[in-house]
């Protein structure tokens, strides 16, 4: 399995989009930032303010958002990549049996997304703790329950990993799949969590399972306590691999 | 110890169908060691499917495929017994062929430098560094050929792999195989280009709608009765000079004014003439090669043909 993994690693070096998708997500995370730090004192901010414990994890968190659904993304096209390419029968004849190839698959991006999530927190360090100096506020890095958001990040960041190479092991199709990610995150979800009479249920939902991981949302919801909806989102991803392994992955590589 | 020789590769009543129409139908043959076998049929016959039932990529619905004995996804190091190339387009553009081949090495634990090894094997040393995406259809049919070389294994497996090659990389091709074989180890190639496997394999299977036509020596298959094309101003001297000289009268097919078909030995034709004094324009001896005898075996037959 070690081989596998190696491998699969190797795929994503030998190619460019790792890298884009990770400027990407850092950029996106330095975006968030900078707007929750810029907009910190207006009145009609909804954020605690920065001073604040809860102010602090509050920025901390934007990491996940900036990094999540690239890490699905890059995970995503891992795994389609392999049907778009036709690589799927070099794969497969290097490993005939197909889930240990899935398996090696969501360990490599569970990885990946860990790294994106280390990344990403970097980001916000290097953007928070100097502009935040200038207000006259300190960030202790290990204080105010911080290494609990770093925790809740980086768990989110690797477990939309998992996501990407189940629903991609399902789908198979790349385009289908990374279209119906973005879809869903921007679109769909955002509009079943904004009906409170669905609230009951939809803080099930991976969007808001992610959000309780970090315990910071920017909406009113209620959301799972962090290892609920660590569990809650790591199930979405283990039950789509474990479908995709049993029911797509099977199917004839032509 | 047995004197019972496994076969290389050995198919057993392999049949798949793709919604109503049966791709490959009860088909059974065996590939031996140490030849190289021509697995021949038109396009649409089954090749491409069979290949892939072999190498568990598709799925039969009856009968099965083993390769020394076992299926191919029960061999514990697939990539060590049987090395396959099937498409000439299984490559990321954006990767070059030699991460490509490391990609697999590091997966099936060969070391590093055996892509570099096979990479000149197949003559893409040169540019094992440029990405896979901008190489000829010549090179790519290189790079899946140097794929499945990684495990130096001991049967190869072939899809069309003179496809898009130039007819110095025909003869480039059909040399490397034919040395492969040498070393005792086997090769199945398919091919719907009769006249390039004539000249390279010993064995062939046929294909024909999905059954087997025809297992055997390729000298069994084309061997057949000689003719000849002759092109004569004194066609009725000649035929009489033949029925004079012969026992029995040969079958004679007139393909224009002055020129026959004659189911005779061309040597035998010049012989008469030039006992008998006709001159001859043209003595042509009939090719009743594996091309012909292919067409005859894979010919449709009206019955046979699918309602329009």
């Amino acid at each position: 399995m070690t081989g596998l993994i190696a491998g699969e690693f190797r795929k994503l070096f030998t190619t460019r989009l790792w890298l884009w998708l990770l400027l990407g997500a850092m950029g996106l995370t330095a975006l968030y930032a900078s707007l929750l730090i810029g907009f910190s004192e207006d009145p009609d901010t909804m954020t605690a303010p920065l001073n604040s414990p809860e102010g602090q994890r509050t920025l901390f968190a934007v990491a996940s958002g900036g990094a999540n659904t690239l890490v699905a993304v890059l995970a995503a096209i891992g795994i389609t990549g392999e049907f778009r390419h036709k690589t799927a029968t070099a794969t497969f004849l290097a490993t005939p049996h197909r889930g240990r190839v899935v398996a090696a698959k969501l360990a490599t991006y569970a990885l990946v997304g860990v790294a994106y999530g280390v990344a990403c927190l970097g980001v916000v360090t290097a953007i928070a703790l100097p502009w935040l100096a200038t207000k006259d506020i300190e960030v202790g890095v290990l204080d105010n329950g911080l290494p609990g958001t770093y925790a809740g990040v980086i768990a989110d960041t690797a477990i939309f990993g998992l996501l990407g190479v189940g629903l991609g092991a399902l789908l198979r199709n790349q385009v289908a799949t990374v279209v119906g990610l973005l879809v869903y995150r921007f679109v769909a979800e955002p509009i079943l969590t904004g009906i409170p009479a669905l609230d009951s249920w939809t803080t099930y939902l991976p969007g808001a399972a992610s959000a309780a991981l970090t315990q910071v949302s920017l909406t009113t919801q209620e959301y799972l306590r962090a290892w609920e909806g660590g569990l809650v989102l790591a199930g979405y991803g283990l039950l789509f691999a474990t479908a995709g392994a049993l029911f797509s992955m099977r199917r004839d590589i032509t | 110890m047995s004197v019972y020789i496994e076969p290389a590769i050995e198919a057993a009543g392999l049949t798949r169908t793709f919604g109503d129409v049966k791709a490959v139908d009860d088909l059974s043959f065996t590939v031996a060691r140490g030849t190289i076998t021509g697995f021949l049929g038109p396009n649409g016959a089954g090749k491409t499917t069979t290949l892939r039932m072999l190498l568990s990529l598709v799925t039969p619905d009856a009968g099965s495929a083993t390769i020394g004995g076992r299926r191919y996804v029960d061999l514990p190091e697939p990539g060590t017994v049987v090395g396959a190339a099937l498409e000439a387009t299984g490559f990321h553009p954006a990767r070059s062929g030699l991460n490509h081949l490391r990609v697999y090495c590091t997966i099936s634990g060969y070391p590093l430098a055996r892509a570099d090894e096979v990479l000149d094997e197949v003559g893409l040393g040169p540019v094992k560094r440029r990405r896979a995406g901008g190489y000829s259809l010549g090179m790519r049919q290189r790079l899946a050929l140097a794929a499945a070389l990684l495990g130096d294994p001991e049967v190869l497996i072939l899809d069309e792999p003179a496809n898009g090659l130039d007819p110095e990389g025909i003869v480039w091709m059909r040399r490397f195989l034919r040395g492969y074989a040498e070393s005792g180890r086997t090769v199945l190639v398919s091919s719907h280009v009769l006249t390039e496997m004539q000249q390279l394999v010993d064995q062939v299977v046929i294909l024909r709608r999905g059954r087997l036509v025809r297992q055997g020596a390729l000298a069994e298959l084309s061997g057949g009765p000689p003719w000849s094309v002759v092109k004569t101003p004194e066609v009725e001297r000649l035929l009489a000079a033949l029925r004079n000289g012969g026992a029995a009268e040969p079958r004679v097919e007139r393909l224009g004014p002055d020129a026959l078909r004659i189911d005779l030995a061309a040597a035998h034709i010049g012989r008469v003439a030039l006992g008998a004094r006709v001159e001859l324009h043209e003595l042509t001896p009939g090719r009743d090669d594996l091309e012909q005898a292919f067409f005859e075996l894979t010919a449709e037959h009206e019955s046979e043909r699918e309602p329009a």
